[in-house]
């Protein structure tokens, strides 16, 4: 059940050059949450940004949920003045997540930019069922890396100032080649060109392939149509609630 | 509470706070947050006679108090909303009004013919007003009297039930549009649509949205609703649901006392899920604490400087 309510903040804190993380006590919403969906928060009480942003679960307990950001435009701005104590409107849990009962035992996770954000939450998840994990983490430059709490990582930067250099498929391909244990399966978060790109490989390799979108939203809960994407086998499905996690071979990517 | 109902053509509703057509689905997707019985009525998202896969994307823009939408109107056509939608309605005890668009005027004839026999569907909502469609002439039909006449008589042609027509606030003068909505037959008027809207990212230079031009709700479009709303209220005798950048229940109040008989809730609800039923709470303890009988008081109670 989807739940709008006040949520006190635990924390708010910058962890990296690029991002913030912010703890938020929701017991309620952290109780039925799973790894791969998402909340969203109102970041203004004046109406000024108007729409809530919707942010990826980054880590969950029993009790609270932890999102990780990137500091953009005004909402953004407004969440990284937010005090430890203060309080926000939450909805959550929101959209469909990472479905992990698919049979593999090599969890390649692959998440450009602030893309690893709900790649954590999984991350735990799948440590406590016992997969192996590699993590792949991409980023145009070694400063903008944040691999906080992954484990099995391999970075990649574009411009090489730190592990493989190239886009983060050239990192990819080459976990893919190694010697993996047991089936594998990729679970992908990052711009649609990258996902796009990682969609290929894993057909390439065989691999079964998660990806979670991102796309702008109004509302968050399916009804305004504004997060549309065109599904392989005809029509359309909404990010907010169809998604935002599919499996790769669902979605028509160009378009 | 007795006071709080009201008349739309021939419904009685439980209370003045409607939903607004593309804001809410079809109503199941509030049911995590609120008791789709508590609302005076739902009005579902428009559809074409045909499926529609709506605009490209990106299909919104948020602007200074507002948001600018191109969706398109995307939606499975009027056959398919019949025999899926239409029976969850029959669930519960609030009337679904159905919002319907056309291209070709014969169209909404056909929309309103189809859905006449549909249990479950208690009225009729004609959007003549669309901005984001290329209608066949190049232009929306809200803004020509005759059309807008031609097209209300064609669908209370074919329905026995409630229909309301919604107007655009883009025409010269909405008095005479409302007018010939009027005349031609309409139980009541929804009033206003979006407004036509750019946005620019300077970045890329782009336009915001992929459609180019969009419709503005929201609290920015809240003064030209309630500039509409009482213009039309001192025109027609049919009631009027007002509906433009309506978020709390002063903001409803105010649509009251410029002359809506009801009000509906659109972009508010993406910024709040629960707001319309806090507005029909709000309403309520308004009610009460002013000793107002009924929502007729309040209609076009608004008390003019005399100086
Ligand atoms: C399902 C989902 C999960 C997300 N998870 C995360 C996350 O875990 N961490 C993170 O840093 N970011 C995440 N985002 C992106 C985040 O929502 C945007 O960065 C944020 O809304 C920007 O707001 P702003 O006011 O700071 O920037 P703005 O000035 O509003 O915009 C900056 C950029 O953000 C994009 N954006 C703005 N509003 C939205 C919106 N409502 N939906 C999508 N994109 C938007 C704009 O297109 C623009 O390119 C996620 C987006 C989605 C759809
Ligand atoms: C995303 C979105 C979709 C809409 N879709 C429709 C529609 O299908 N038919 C219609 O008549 N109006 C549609 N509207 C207009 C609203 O019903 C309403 O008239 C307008 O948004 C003004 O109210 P608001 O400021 O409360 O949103 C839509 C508005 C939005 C924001
Ligand atoms: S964001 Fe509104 S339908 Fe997905």
């Amino acid at each position: 059940m989807k739940i709008n309510t006040t949520a006190r903040i635990i924390y708010n804190k910058q962890v990296s050059n690029e991002y913030w993380n912010m703890k938020i006590y929701l017991p309620q919403i952290a109780k039925q949450a799973s790894p791969g969906q998402f909340l969203t928060i109102q970041t203004s009480k004046t109406g000024s940004p108007l729409l809530r942003r919707p942010m990826s679960i980054h880590k969950l307990t029993s009790t609270s949920i932890e999102i990780l950001y990137k500091v953009r435009g005004r909402g953004t701005n407004l969440l990284m003045q937010v005090k430890k104590g203060e309080e926000l409107q939450v909805l959550g849990p929101l959209g469909h997540g990472f479905d992990t009962d698919i049979p593999f035992t090599t969890a390649i996770l692959t998440g450009g930019g602030y893309g690893i954000a709900p790649l954590k939450a999984l991350h735990d998840l799948l440590k406590k069922k016992k997969k192996n994990i590699i993590t792949i983490v991409g980023a145009r430059t070694a400063k903008l890396i944040y691999k906080e709490g992954f484990t099995g990582v391999r970075v990649s930067t574009e411009d090489g100032t730190a592990g493989i250099k190239g886009l983060l498929t050239k990192a990819l391909e080459k976990a893919c080649c190694s010697n993996l244990k047991g089936p594998a399966a990729i679970f992908a978060c990052g711009p649609d060109k990258m996902l796009q790109a990682v969609a290929g490989v894993a057909a390439k390799y065989g691999l079964p392939c998660q990806v979670s979108l991102e796309k702008m939203m109004g509302c968050g809960i399916g009804v305004c149509l504004s997060c549309a994407c065109r599904l392989e086998k005809g029509g359309l499905a909404r990010v907010c609630v169809d998604g935002p996690v599919f499996d790769a071979k669902e979605i028509k990517w160009n378009n | 509470m007795e006071q709080l109902k009201v008349k739309i053509g021939k419904l009685i509703l439980e209370n003045p706070v409607l939903t607004a057509s593309g804001t809410f689905g079809t109503g199941e997707e509030f049911e995590d947050f609120l008791d789709l019985d508590k609302l005076g009525a739902v009005v579902v998202k428009g559809i074409t006679l045909k499926p529609r896969d709506g605009n490209p994307l990106p299909r919104i823009a948020e602007t200074p108090s507002g948001m600018l939408n191109a969706i398109g109107l995307q939606n499975p056509g009027v056959d398919i909303f019949i025999k899926e939608k239409c029976p969850v309605f029959l669930k519960y005890k609030v009337p679904f009004i159905v919002n319907i668009s056309g291209y070709e005027e014969k169209e909404y004839g056909l929309l309103a013919k189809k859905l006449e026999t549909v249990a479950g569907v208690a009225g009729i909502e004609v959007n003549v007003s669309c901005p984001n469609v290329n209608y066949r002439h190049g232009m929306i039909f809200a803004k020509d009297p005759l059309a807008v006449s031609r097209i209300t008589r064609l669908v209370r042609k074919n329905t026995k039930k409630t229909v309301i027509i919604k107007l655009s606030p883009e025409v010269s003068d909405i008095k005479v549009i409302a007018r010939a909505a009027e005349e031609a037959g309409a139980d009541a008027l929804s009033l206003i649509n979006t407004i036509s809207g750019l946005a620019v990212d300077v970045e890329t230079r782009r336009p915001k949205i992929a459609s180019i031009i969009g419709g503005l709700s929201g609290p920015a479009v809240k003064p030209i609703g309630l500039r509409c709303v009482w213009q039309v209220y001192n025109t027609v005798k049919i009631p009027i649901i007002g509906m433009g950048g309506i978020c709390t229940y002063e903001d409803a109040l105010e649509y009251l006392i410029a002359g809506a008989a009801a009000v509906a809730v659109g972009t508010g609800n993406f910024l709040d899920p629960q707001s319309t039923v806090k507005i029909v709470d709000g309403l309520k303890k308004y009610f009460i604490l002013n000793k107002i009988k009924n929502v007729a008081q309040l209609t076009g109670s608004l008390r003019l400087f005399n100086n």
